[in-house]
């Protein structure tokens, strides 16, 4: 079927801290999905339907009946009893920029200072991370990776889980400029002094913020008319499509306390926002449907902010916002549940916020479509429609439970092997026990 | 020299030229004896005042040794109080009564008494007398002296248990002042450093100059938990300390005792700090007072000094009161600090929705609490404590909590009585009574209420050391008849006091109104005004009068409008009472029937577990109709019924049949599984989930720091969870000993606890113990390496053996010499005797495989292999000794030890016979363990009823735990949840939570508790804005935002949160606090923590 058990002994061989997977290769013709149920996301499932892939696009969305231009020496792919999904996209993480957290030789995620708007992601980004195949066996085809700390971190970049290169592997770049709102919550139990301090740090973050900003359209105007002695400062050019409103400021705040100045701070810049953020957002969801700022949801299996609230608070947020008709979607958070390392659990975050006001297919738009409307590639991927990219998977059930497996993905119309060091190293240990236990 | 105390003016005008009642000539004259009532009026005391009256010494006041320089001075020792209102003790009160003090010492307490002809006579008409007030637990002066040097005998730089606080601490003129002006005549001083911090001092608020002023130099033994930056770090280590020197300190008692007649033994050495903690430990004759840090601590000491029955006094932390229901179980005397929550910040909403509600509730509560405290008959000191800079608000907040219902007897009670019992002085020191020290507060206006109320005098021993008397002189208020000379004037008027105005009126009845005159007070005692000619005969103009009033008297003189003058006096004859209408406020106690209920929730805020009506025990319980994961031989029963009786399971089945009277549970569409068990938390646990000062502490225990406010037991009981293997961290290779806990929510530490789970430890291998990623700081503890890990446990574990072999011979010796407990080597010694279980946090497989032939070698048992994540590499090896392996569903590449880790571990480990939990290591992850087994599914194929046991029945098979827990069996405790679908499930939500036949959760319940938390804080909120005004702690902490230096940018703050270093938030852990939102733990022990 595929050359995995080829890949799985070429696994065998080498230990390294790359992976030495192949990427995914143009199989030179069109593919068709047959049968199953097709989940296009943007309009209700089909079955008896299939799907045609040309030139890494998606042609044709057809019923079975339908005989398709193209299709005659097509790769056939047999879908009976199973499911296609777009491939999941995560509007937030570090995939590629970190392999272990703890080893420092392995984190490229941050520089030093508070202002670092110039530096991009995408030039960082690791093709062979271990991390990568993981998460994608599990259907998150497509990442985003953003530059973490300080106030004004970097540009983010999106990027396909596959490629031999960065570039190959970038679909946007830059999707934002991320810049993160100082914390103004003090903590229930926090002592005075504590409070003064971190008082003094927001203060002076946002004095710093303001005298930036002002400075970059200084620079801007400098830049229009420039003089003889003109001279340039990257970090002042990367702000230039930030001011003219061609690259959207990604703010992530929070508290509501910071949500509402964050805002407060975008509206008086006059920049195109897109918050991202968490449990409190709900508090001010007639403010953002009013602007028109679109929300990624990066912590949505976390617990309440505060001790007084609800313990499945973070859970009922998109239900608030879906009523308040805020645009949103769902994205990974940090750490070791849906971190870097985890990104793959992101269907299960987007299953642990459906109830009565959010349903299961709210729940699978929230991280396939939403997320590619929000980070601008709503024209190219997030749901299966003629004339977007052919990047979907296949599975035996629906993605949002955790039983369910991912049975084949493909990126740009190329199939993807599903393989990583966990099923190599899943191979290798059963064959331990095979071999002792005969 | 010799008297430095402010001496009044006394007046010896009202002299009355009577014999004299003192005791020595009391005899003389038994006819005094019907003049003088006893105070308390009963027979009995009446007699006890004779008899001591006979056996009294001529002198009571501490003679001053010093040589006398110049000429003597002998003013009269003796006094007499006259004509104020005397609170004798609480609730005996004398109206106009009589003091007689003689040489510092209360020598007459009566009405009427004869005045000796040598004292002097203060009349104190209008005025109230109380017993001085005594101070249980003072903090004042400096710190005179470096700590002293460490030496072996005490070892431990926070075991100051010899000292005494006179030794280290200067105390000046100026910090006895401030607490004699506000009533305080004796306090105790109390030591401040340190774990055992020594003795405290009994002082009498005069001066370190005077002889009077130390009234005991040695007071009690004082105890507080706190943790510094070496051992002990964490609250378990200092608790571990404690009874570890308490043990110690015993047996140094009963070495030395074996010691002084066996001469050949070893010696014991000298050791001041156990020496002086001898009359602690033994016949009690020592207190212990405990600094409670906050309500759990409550507990803590508690159950310490039981363990080493301890006369104990706890000195509150001000959350006391919600924890009245232990206070009162226990009997135990509690001090107060009087200082009360300040106003929370909530006027902008945004930043109003981080003030907790329990924060809320203790600003309307914690005045509310001495009242609550009096009606549980509790008994409490007051004290100044924690007031530091704020002693002033003393009176408004002992008024505060008067008009919150406390009543004024109790309130005195707990400055006089109580205290003076306390600290040993009830014959000396407490009440107004004959032989006392002459102790004595004369105040105007009543302290408890009116809040301009005045203290006026404060007497130590006899000597007015605060005195305002005459500045506040005594009311010129009265009838005044007059005598002019030289003029016709009228034959009296009457002066009337209305705050600080004097008025004078003259005539006036029914028809007319009364001529009315400001009455000026230019000087001390002087009055002026003036007063319209006509009443004096003349035509018009003014007349001018100044006069000098001498209490009773008033002598002056006069002018007329034609410049003529005369003199004229007055002499009072009745009384007019002082009014106050400017700033009167009545201050009516108001009923706290409505504030009842609060404290009868526990714990405070949104979510209490434990109140009247809440979860109550259902006697029998039927789910009809489910779809039941039994866990059990049964496996999964479609439509099924469960039966439970008395908090256990009955039957589990399809035709069985509901008792009478049975809750019925409608199981339709639902699935019911057994409670959910997390073989690997830190929840609730206090200040510090590592000791991770030494490389082995297996002394410390993780059931003394239980903390029972943790709000993620709620949240994980909302999962389904309900038992958690409380863990210590992995910041050593042998760290300290785990609690199994019934996620009981509402009941306090001890409540939580898994009664009869078997003993562990935790031990850790790898990174974490050899501190790889501590920083760079870190490289020269032992271990450092994990060949250095595997001989640092075959040391320890050589010497434990070699501790017991010891200890054994000991027993069996006739004679032997007191055995000295050592607590680590005792833990280590049930482990080697297989009554301890070791549960081994572990990563790679070499490690894996040493400690599997390091528990072979040593023979103990291993409960379980903890995160294990390379397991799978060997399972054959944890297999064959029998341990179990509880390990992350799916983490991974966090640190360099878990880049072999695979989703598949837990299928592997289980395929190879393996017995398999998944646990949390985390507060959020634990609301959701069902959903982690669906991974032992998903990885590895698992099928799903086996893939339920790793958070069922495979952790309590691990903990020792399954003839209980895990799984739905007849005989089993009815821990149960009931799931609206598969609790495989990610679309599966928890419905209800029970634990032996309580439901600790239930989703409809909990959304109407919503309703009720919005409510609540809407009520307070506005309560708070309605009442205050004052800027609010946020407000005021903008307020001085001077710059400093060296302070960190927010990237720094967020590095060493997140990414740089992992390790600096081990320090933070020391902070957590009860009531903590449950984010900081997370923190502390979650993501980016390796400590796993």
């Amino acid at each position: 079927m595929k050359p995995i058990p080829f890949l799985i002994l070429l696994g065998l061989l080498t230990t390294s801290w790359a992976n030495d997977i192949l990427p995914g290769h143009d199989p030179g013709k069109p593919i068709v999905l047959r049968g199953g149920t097709i989940h296009p996301i943007s309009s209700a499932p089909l079955t008896d339907s299939k799907l045609l892939i040309e030139a890494g696009r998606i042609t044709h969305l057809a019923p079975l009946t339908e005989t398709l231009l193209g299709e005659e020496d097509a790769i056939v792919i047999d879908c009976e009893g199973q499911h296609v999904y777009p491939g999941l996209l995560s509007a937030n993480g570090v995939l590629g920029l970190v392999e272990i957290n703890a080893v420092r030789a392995t984190r490229d995620l941050q520089e030093p200072g508070l202002i670092n708007p110039s530096v991009r992601a995408e030039v960082a980004v690791n093709p062979d991370s271990e991390l990568l195949p993981v998460a994608r066996a599990n259907g998150i085809l497509t990442s985003l990776s953003v530059p973490q700390g300080g106030l004004i971190s970097g540009k983010s970049a999106l990027i396909h889980l596959d490629g031999w290169t960065w570039e190959e592997m970038t679909v946007r770049a830059p999707v934002g400029m991320h810049l993160r709102w100082p914390r103004m919550r003090h903590s229930s139990t926090a002592t005075d002094e504590s409070r003064k301090a971190q008082r003094k740090r927001w203060e002076e973050s946002l004095e710093k913020l303001d005298q930036f900003f002002d400075d970059a359209r200084a620079y801007q105007r400098a830049k229009a008319a420039p003089r003889p002695d003109f001279r340039s400062d990257v970090r002042f050019d990367a702000m230039l499509p930030v001011l003219e409103k061609r690259l959207p400021l990604y703010v992530h705040a929070l508290g509501a306390i910071e949500i509402q100045k964050a805002l407060q701070f975008t509206q008086a810049q006059e920049v195109t926002t897109v918050l991202v953020s968490g449990q409190d957002v709900w508090r001010v969801a007639d403010l953002l449907k009013e602007r028109d700022v679109p929300v990624i949801l990066t912590t949505v299996q976390e617990l309440p902010l505060r001790r007084w609230e609800s313990y499945d608070q973070a859970h009922r947020v998109p239900g608030l916002l879906k009523q308040a008709g805020v645009r949103f979607c769902i994205a990974n958070g940090e750490g070791n549940t849906s971190g870097a390392s985890n990104a793959r659990n992101l269907p299960y975050l987007a299953a642990s916020v459906v109830n009565e006001a959010f349903s299961a297919e709210d729940a699978l738009r929230s991280i396939t479509l939403s997320a590619a409307e929000i980070l601008g590639v709503g024209d190219q991927l997030g749901s299966l429609e003629p004339g977007k990219e052919a990047t979907l998977m296949i599975t035996d059930g629906n993605p949002l439970e955790i039983t369910t497996n991912v049975q084949r993905a493909f990126i740009r119309g190329r199939e993807i092997d599903l393989s990583s060091k966990h099923t190599e190293l899943y191979q290798k240990y059963l064959e331990k026990q095979r071999r002792a236990d005969p | 020299m010799s008297h430095r105390f402010p001496l009044g003016k006394p007046d010896f005008t009202d002299f009355e030229p009577e014999w004299v009642c003192s005791p020595r000539r009391c005899l003389a004259s038994l006819k005094v004896a019907a003049r003088v009532r006893a105070v308390n009026a009963q027979s009995r005391s009446f007699l006890v005042f004779w008899i001591a009256c006979l056996l009294a010494p001529l002198s009571a006041a501490p003679p001053d040794l010093r040589p006398q320089e110049g000429l003597r001075e002998n003013p009269s020792q003796s006094h007499a109080l006259k004509g104020a209102r005397v609170v004798v003790r609480p609730g005996d009160v004398l109206e106009n009564g009589t003091i007689i003090v003689r040489d510092g010492r209360i020598e007459a307490v009566g009405i009427d008494l004869p005045v000796p002809a040598d004292a002097r006579v203060w009349n104190l008409e209008g005025k109230t007398l109380y017993p001085g007030f005594i101070d249980p637990y003072a903090t004042f002066g400096q710190t005179k002296a470096p700590e002293k040097p460490v030496d072996a005998a005490t070892w431990h730089p926070q075991i100051h248990a010899a000292e005494a606080v006179l030794d280290h601490v200067r105390v000046s003129a100026e910090d006895l002042k401030k607490r004699r002006e506000l009533g305080f005549t004796s306090a105790h001083l109390v030591p401040t450093n340190g774990i055992f911090r020594g003795r405290g001092a009994l002082l009498q608020m005069t001066d370190p100059q005077e002889p009077t002023f130390v009234l005991q130099r040695e007071v009690g033994q004082h105890l507080a938990f706190v943790t510094g930056s070496d051992y002990p770090k964490s609250l378990m280590g200092c608790l571990a300390l404690i009874r570890q020197t308490l043990s110690d300190a015993r047996w140094y008692q009963a070495y030395r005792q074996a010691y002084r007649q066996r001469r050949h033994e070893t010696r014991p050495g000298e050791r001041e700090a156990l020496t002086a903690l001898g009359p602690v430990v033994t016949k009690r004759r020592v207190p212990a007072y405990f600094r409670i840090g906050n309500e759990a601590d409550i507990d803590r000491a508690l159950s310490l000094s039981q363990e080493f029955k301890l006369r104990r006094i706890l000195v509150d932390s001000g959350h006391g009161y919600r924890r009245w229901q232990r206070l009162k179980r226990s009997g135990t005397d509690l001090i107060l600090p009087l200082r009360f929550p300040e106003t929370p910040a909530v006027e902008d909403p945004d930043r109003a929705l981080d003030v907790s509600l329990e924060h809320l509730q203790h600003w309307e509560q914690a005045p509310a609490g001495p009242a609550l405290l009096e009606r549980q008959r509790i008994p409490f000191a007051l004290s100044t404590h924690q007031l530091d800079d704020q002693l002033q608000s003393f009176w408004p907040n002992v008024r505060k909590a008067v008009k919150r219902g406390l009543s004024e007897e109790a309130a005195l009670k707990a400055l006089t009585q109580h205290p003076a019992r306390l600290l040993g002085e009830s014959e000396r020191l407490g009440a107004i009574e004959y032989g006392r020290l002459a102790n004595l507060v004369v105040a105007e206006g009543n302290l408890f209420r009116d809040k301009d109320a005045k203290i006026l005098q404060v007497w130590i021993e006899g000597h007015p050391w605060h005195d305002t008397l005459e500045e506040n002189t005594t009311s010129a208020a009265g009838h005044w008849r007059t005598a002019w000379t030289g003029v016709e004037g009228p034959e009296s008027f009457q002066l009337r006091q209305d705050g600080k105005k004097l008025t004078v009126e003259l005539g006036g009845d029914e028809t007319e109104e009364p001529t009315k005159a400001e009455v000026k007070r230019p000087g001390r005692n002087e009055l002026l005004f003036t007063l319209p000619a006509t009443l004096f005969g003349a035509s018009e103009g003014k007349v001018r009068l100044s006069a000098y009033q001498n209490i009773q008297t008033i002598v002056g003189q006069g002018v007329l409008p034609d410049g003529s003058r005369f003199t004229w006096s007055a002499r009072r004859d009745g009384e007019i009472p002082i009014t106050n209408t400017e700033t009167k406020t009545v201050e009516k106690s108001e009923p706290s029937t409505a504030e009842m209920s609060p404290f009868e929730q526990y714990p405070a805020g949104a979510f209490p577990g434990r109140g009247p009506g809440m979860n109550p025990l259902k006697r029998r319980v039927f789910i009809k109709n489910a779809t039941v994961w039994t866990c059990g031989p049964q496996g999964v029963l479609q439509n099924a019924n469960v039966v439970i009786d008395e908090g256990r399971i009955v039957a589990v089945g399809r035709d069985i049949q509901p008792s009478k009277r049975s809750h019925v549970i409608d199981g339709t569409g639902k699935h019911v599984t057994p409670g959910l068990i997390d073989c690997h938390s830190h929840t609730a646990i206090s200040r510090g989930v590592n000791e991770g000062s030494h490389a082995v502490t297996c002394e410390v225990r993780i059931g003394d720091v239980i903390d029972p406010t943790d709000i993620n037991l709620y949240r994980q009981l909302a999962g389904g969870l309900t038992v958690a293997n409380l863990l210590h961290g992995s910041a050593n290779p042998m760290g300290g000993q785990n609690q199994v806990i019934k996620l009981r929510w509402g009941q306090n530490a001890d409540g939580l606890k898994f009664k009869g789970a078997k003993p562990g430890v935790k031990f850790a291998l790898g990174e974490n113990v050899k501190q790889a990623n501590w920083g760079d700081r870190f490289t020269t503890r032992y271990p450092q390496s994990r060949m250095g890990v595997e001989q640092l446990m075959r040391d320890t574990f050589l010497a434990a053996r070699e501790y017991g072999a010891r200890k054994q011979l000991h027993t069996e010796q006739e004679k032997a010499m007191p055995f000295r407990t050592d607590y680590r080597m005792e833990a280590v010694l049930e482990i080697l005797q297989g009554e301890r279980l070791v549960h081994i946090h572990s990563y790679r497989q070499d490690e894996i495989l040493m400690f599997v032939r390091l528990a072979q070698e040593f023979g103990f048992t291993v409960g379980t292999f903890q995160h294990v994540l390379e397991g799978y590499k060997v399972p054959e090896a944890i297999a064959e000794i029998n341990a179990g392996a509880s390990s992350f569903s799916d983490w991974w590449a966090y640190k360099f030890e878990v880049y072999d880790a695979i989703p598949h571990n837990g299928a592997l480990l289980h395929q190879a016979g393996v017995l398999t939990s998944f646990n949390s290591d985390d507060a959020e992850l634990a609301t959701r363990l069902n959903t982690e087994a669906a991974k032992a599914v998903k990885y590895g194929g698992v099928p799903p009823g086996e893939a339920l046991k790793f958070v069922t029945l495979n952790p309590a098979l691990q903990l020792r735990i399954a003839h209980r827990v895990g799984s739905l069996e007849a005989g089993k405790d009815a821990d149960f949840v009931i799931w609206s679908g598969p609790p495989l499930s990610t679309l599966s939500r928890c419905e209800e939570t029970w634990i032996e036949g309580t439901r600790y959760f239930h989703q409809t319940s909990h959304r109407e508790r919503m309703v009720w938390v919005e409510r609540e804080r809407r009520r307070l909120i506005h309560q708070i804005l309605t009442e205050n005004d004052t800027p609010s702690k946020d407000e005021k902490a903008s307020e001085g935002k001077e710059k400093e230096k060296g302070d960190e940018a927010p990237m720094d703050l967020a590095r060493r949160l997140r990414l740089l270093s992992p390790w600096g938030q081990y320090e933070q852990i020391d902070h957590q606090a009860l009531y903590h939102d449950g984010q900081s733990l997370h923190v502390c022990t979650g993501c980016y923590c390796d400590f796993r």
